[in-house]
């Protein structure tokens, strides 16, 4: 008799038991899902998003540098550019010059040495006068006194000219 | 060995700590039982251990940290493997229960006049009624609403309608023999084997009943919760497939 109540004892059910303990459950799930998943949830979200964050702002970085590194390289391209152009251009401005400035010396030298024969030719012309002349007189003189006679003078020049104008002629 | 007999008649007794003079209306006068106060003792380890690991919790974590992580991450990702990702949300509850049954199986260990509070059969019939009620929960949520869920008791076919019905009690009733006879079993051979040999036979042989019998039987409560969950969840999932597809 005395085991059957305990078997009976054992198996009851009672009311209040099973709702202590169905509260005991909700408080522990209640805690449990607030402090423990809650927060360990909330840290593992935390991390990921901070994760993702990092990732995307390395990734934009990335692309920052790559765009700067060929804004930099067409500048540099534009820079050489440039430099070849300026050199060019100088270079065409020195022949310019240079040449102008040869075609200048040469028509100058031309006009000094132009200049130069045209005094040397009148020059000459002005001693050959000059020689004429003396010779003229030279002449006369030696004319006057070998004849040794009285002659007009204009008579005599006119004649010593007419001669030495054909001796002169056979001269070059 | 009459006095054995009278010893574990006396340690299987539901011991009422507190019983109130007065009458409740319908229920009675109010039995605060034993394993109740066990409980409220292990529920008190369980929240300062917890306090004490997700203290000053950081973007870096400690060795601390990374464990208990650890140690969420894994029972969410079984209990995702087991029900799928509609049963997410009731990882937090599942975790609960295997916590809990994990320490009251082991609690005779300890020692101290301690034993199970799941030997107690309110207690593991109490586990068992949130178990369906959180099993039909699922399948209510599953389903899509009160006609689905009623449409689910037809299926496979109609024939199945009185064994669908009839699993609504089978179950829960199930899940709480099924614990409740275990650790009443392990509780019981335990107290034979210390009575019969000294004091190392029964620190190898508790290794089984106790440790490795009571982790499984916690493992297969909350095993066969989620497995029962997950046939009403999966529907969901079928209903969607089958959305995707028109």
């Amino acid at each position: 008799m005395a085991q059957a109540a305990v078997a009976m004892d054992m198996l009851e059910f009672d009311f209040w038991t099973v709702l202590f303990s169905v509260i005991n459950i909700l408080v522990l799930f209640f805690f449990l899902k607030k402090f423990l998943f809650g927060r360990v949830n909330a840290m593992l979200e935390q991390r990921a998003r901070m994760v993702q964050e990092q990732m995307d702002h390395a990734e934009q970085s990335a692309i920052e540098a790559d765009q700067l590194k060929e804004k930099r390289e067409a500048q540099l391209q534009n820079a050489r550019q440039e430099a070849r152009q300026i050199i060019q251009t100088a270079q065409q401005n020195a022949q310019v010059q240079g040449d102008k400035m040869i075609a200048q010396s040469q028509s100058q030298a031309d006009d000094i040495i132009a200049e130069a024969q045209k005094e040397i030719e009148a020059e000459r012309l002005r001693m050959m006068d000059g020689v004429q002349v003396e010779i003229a007189d030279l002449a006369l003189t030696a004319a006057s006194r070998l004849m040794r006679q009285q002659m007009n003078d204009e008579i005599n020049r006119s004649l010593v000219d007419a001669f030495l104008s054909e001796e002169g002629a056979g001269e070059p | 060995m009459g006095d054995i007999g009278a010893e574990l008649q006396e340690q299987l007794r539901n011991k009422d700590v507190w019983v109130s003079s007065f009458d409740v209306p319908l229920v009675g006068k109010i039995h605060l039982h034993e394993s109740i106060v066990i409980m409220w003792g292990i529920m008190a380890v369980i929240m300062v251990a917890v306090l004490l690991l997700t203290r000053k919790m950081t973007l870096i974590p400690g060795k601390r940290q990374a464990l208990v992580e650890f140690a969420v991450t894994w029972v969410t990702d079984f209990f995702e493997d087991n029900m799928g990702k509609g049963g997410r949300r009731y990882v937090p509850y599942l975790s609960t229960v295997f916590l809990f049954l994990a320490i009251a199986n082991l609690a005779g260990m300890f020692g101290f006049g301690i034993q199970p509070p799941t030997k107690d059969i309110n207690v593991t019939a109490a586990l068992a009624l949130m178990s369906i009620f959180m099993i039909e929960k699922a399948a209510f949520q599953g389903q899509g609403g009160i006609k689905g869920f009623f449409k689910s008791f037809l299926k496979p076919m109609p024939v199945m309608l009185p064994i669908n019905i009839m699993e609504l009690v089978i179950r829960p009733l199930s899940l709480c023999m099924r614990l409740f006879g275990n650790v009443l079993g392990a509780f019981v051979v335990m107290k034979l084997i210390e009575h019969v040999c000294g004091l190392i036979a029964p620190m190898v042989l508790s290794m089984y009943f106790d440790v490795f019998d009571g982790l499984i039987q916690a493992y297969v409560f909350v095993f066969l919760t989620s497995l029962f969950m997950s046939e009403g969840l999966e529907s969901e999932e079928e209903h969607i497939v089958k959305a995707n597809q028109v």
